[in-house]
């Protein structure tokens, strides 16, 4: 299939009346999961995921990524009207947008806020588009010891990149890539770590994990603090003045559209690096925004340009991290990792086939993300405050239904029980590694990873030997993370001896 | 008078410091890190009795795992947390850790859930999950805990059986009534 054909297909494919329906639900729902703080877009992915079973490969994309989509549109919502960022994605827009809130302009700080993730969206998207004839190429060079290197560069990354300390993001991937080893080998039929359980033969399945590392630990987290999501900041906007507002605000990301690019560029960029996830893309354009202003000491007291930059970078990621999800089958971030969970499950690889022969299934993400932002950005306008309103629900009402949907979920996956015991044991895991500070994310993406590494190791040492890392390729990348890891442990511990 | 004084308070149990939101932590994480350790050797141990084809791969994870744990465990001991764990678990012992105890809590309830749902299956197992946790545990009011386990579990029900055709487990019970012998 040729890049036009897909497009075209990819294009009749999202607003047809088989998937257009999942994409405004997908898109709606990311708004409300974003619109609730703790409740990140890997939680949305991991809720969606439990529903696609029943769902064609192109409904299931649709619903899975306009889901994903707009959960940063919602964030960045909390952010700005309760000091309360939806997503880690959205801590940025902290920085300036309460300060707009109390200012009374909290209108025009959403409108921005919307339009800019829309704008950086589609930034991302069609990047993604212009990557793929470059991809399509690459990939080809990517053999078992490229693809089994590149997976231990990628888990470095993600174990070193991420806002937690590097031993533990290590001891979480390895974990992650340690659990995926259990159930029957598939060369010798040997079983592993399986207690000669029939329910572990196939390994543990991964849509409980998901749901339990992110879904549940975030409800016991919830419990165990109680009250609101929201806090005590409850107050809802009213309605009729912030429209005005909105509009205004949708008026002045447009008319920043160099910020916008620029910005976007960024979020594109640090999206095709495995782990570094939208964080610190919204901070560095945060920073570049700021650098580049006229109004530099604006910022930090309600600038408008440091909401559009921080939402810009952060919607754009997706393009990004999806180039490098879909070419490789490397995830770069959790949420990367339960799309790609997504693909096995609506029985679509990852890598050459996919960019050779379902470049429709691309061109379907590519819109999915497009439209999906647009239906987010037009519902989030007209919902803000029934939107917030969910949020002052008490974690008492919250807990219990969350939790009873996610068994619910866990059990559709596979209909085994054994599969509810498995996401509550992970919800137990995940949220001792929450407040232990150990990277979920990592552990997820070694999970995932895990075959492929297995895969590839076995296949490079078949076809190569034991020095299959002496080619060009593979050794670069062996070289790249040995010296990336020895870099950023070096410097850490420069930094202990200076205090 | 003074003696007196110095008496009476040398009779009195010592008041015992009150455990902080890191001391907590450190324990738990000395806990955690220690569980793993054991875990890790011990899948260890078991993967030298496989094929190497088989035990290759979780070498390659395990070894540099067992590293990383025992770094770990040693910068945990360095930094004081056996002290502190010692405090919080005699802190534990005596429920006066109320974080721990919310935890503990949902942990139970949550077994109950699955106990219940492969007894009496999902939606009497979820529902009477919800009841008890929105009643009982967090006294919210009847008629609206009521209002949401019906609407929930309908909804569930509805969603999962006509939307998305699929039965949700009925409980063995029910299926040993069904004729069903094997569960």
């Amino acid at each position: 299939m040729t890049i036009i054909e897909g497009l075209v297909s990819g294009f009749f494919q999202s607003i047809s009346l088989s998937v257009l329906p999942y994409l405004g639900l997908g898109a709606i729902f990311g708004l409300i999961i974003g619109v609730i703080p703790g409740l990140s877009g890997h939680f949305a992915m991991a809720m969606a995921i439990s529903f696609l079973y029943t769902m064609e490969p192109g409904a299931g994309i649709a619903f899975l990524l306009g889901a994903h989509s707009t959960v940063a549109q919602g964030g960045g919502l909390t952010a700005i009207l309760f000091s309360t960022p939806g997503t880690g994605q959205n801590a940025a827009t902290l920085l300036d947008g309460p300060p707009m809130r109390d200012k009374g302009l909290a209108g025009i700080a959403v409108g921005a806020a919307m339009a800019s993730c829309f704008l950086g969206a589609t930034f991302g998207a069609v990047a993604l588009a212009l990557l793929l004839p470059v991809l399509r190429s690459v990939v080809l060079f990517f053999g078992p010891p490229e693809i089994f290197m590149l997976a231990m560069l990628a888990l470095t990354f993600v174990a070193v990149l991420g806002k937690e300390d590097i031993t533990r993001s290590l001891i979480a991937a390895l974990l992650g890539l340690l659990m995926a080893m259990v159930g029957v080998d598939n060369v010798t039929n040997q079983q592993r770590f399986t207690f000669e359980s029939s329910n572990l033969a196939d390994g543990i399945s991964l849509v409980p994990v998901v749901l339990g590392l992110f879904a549940v630990a975030e409800m016991i987290e919830l419990w165990v603090n109680g009250g609101s999501l929201a806090g005590k900041n409850t107050r809802a906007l009213s309605a009729r003045e912030t429209q005005k507002q909105i509009f205004r605000g949708i008026g002045l990301a447009f008319k920043h559209w160099w910020l916008v690019l620029r910005c976007s560029a960024i979020g594109t960029i640090m999206g095709l690096i495995p782990g570094l996830g939208s964080a610190p893309a919204s901070f560095v354009a945060y920073g570049h925004a700021k650098q580049t202003s006229k109004n530099k000491e604006s910022f930090g007291k309600g600038n408008v340009e440091g909401v559009i930059a921080a939402e810009a970078a952060n919607d754009a990621v997706e393009g990004g991290a999806l180039a490098s999800t879909l070419a490789f089958g490397i995830p770069g971030s959790s949420s990367m990792a339960i799309l790609l969970s997504g693909l096995f499950i609506l029985g679509l690889e990852t890598g050459p086939q996919m960019l050779n022969n379902h470049v429709d299934i691309i061109f379907i993400m590519i819109f999915t993300i497009i439209i999906g932002n647009l239906i987010g950005t037009v519902v989030g306008m007209f919902l803000v405050n029934p939107l917030s309103r969910a949020t002052s629900i008490r974690a008492s009402i919250m807990v219990p239904v969350i939790l009873t949907i996610i068994v619910t979920g866990a059990y559709a996956s596979d209909r085994s029980l054994f599969d509810i015991g498995i996401a509550l044991v992970f919800g137990g895991i995940g949220y001792l590694m929450k407040i232990l500070n150990y990277s979920r994310a990592a552990l997820l993406i070694g999970f995932v990873l895990g075959f492929a590494v297995e895969k590839n190791l076995y296949l490079a040492l078949l076809i190569d030997g034991p020095l299959f890392f002496m080619t060009p390729i593979p050794l670069g990348l062996g070289i790249l993370t040995i010296g990336f890891l020895a870099y950023n442990v070096i410097g850490i511990s420069r930094e202990k001896k200076g205090k | 008078m003074q003696s007196k004084t110095q008496n009476q308070a040398d009779e009195q149990p010592e008041a015992e410091p009150e455990v902080t939101g890191q001391q907590y932590s450190q324990a738990l994480e000395l806990i955690f890190v220690g569980g793993l350790f054991v875990i890790v050797v011990a899948a260890f141990l078991e993967a030298t009795t496989y094929q190497l084809v088989s035990s290759r791969t979780p070498f390659v994870a395990m070894v540099p795992l067992i590293l990383l744990l025992i770094i770990q465990f040693i910068r945990l001991l360095r930094s004081g947390s056996m002290d502190r764990f010692k405090l919080v678990l005699t802190q534990a012992r005596k429920g006066s850790l109320s974080t721990l105890n919310k935890v503990f809590g949902l942990v139970c309830w949550a077994t109950l859930l699955f106990v219940m749902i492969l007894i009496g299956g999902h939606y009497l197992g979820v529902a009477v999950f919800m009841f008890f946790l929105m009643r009982v545990l967090a006294k919210e009011r009847l008629i609206l805990t009521l209002i949401i386990v019906f609407s929930i579990t309908i909804i569930l029900f509805v969603l999962f059986e006509y939307g998305f055709d699929i039965k949700l487990y009925r409980g063995i019970v029910h299926r040993y009534f069904e004729g069903y012998r094997i569960f």
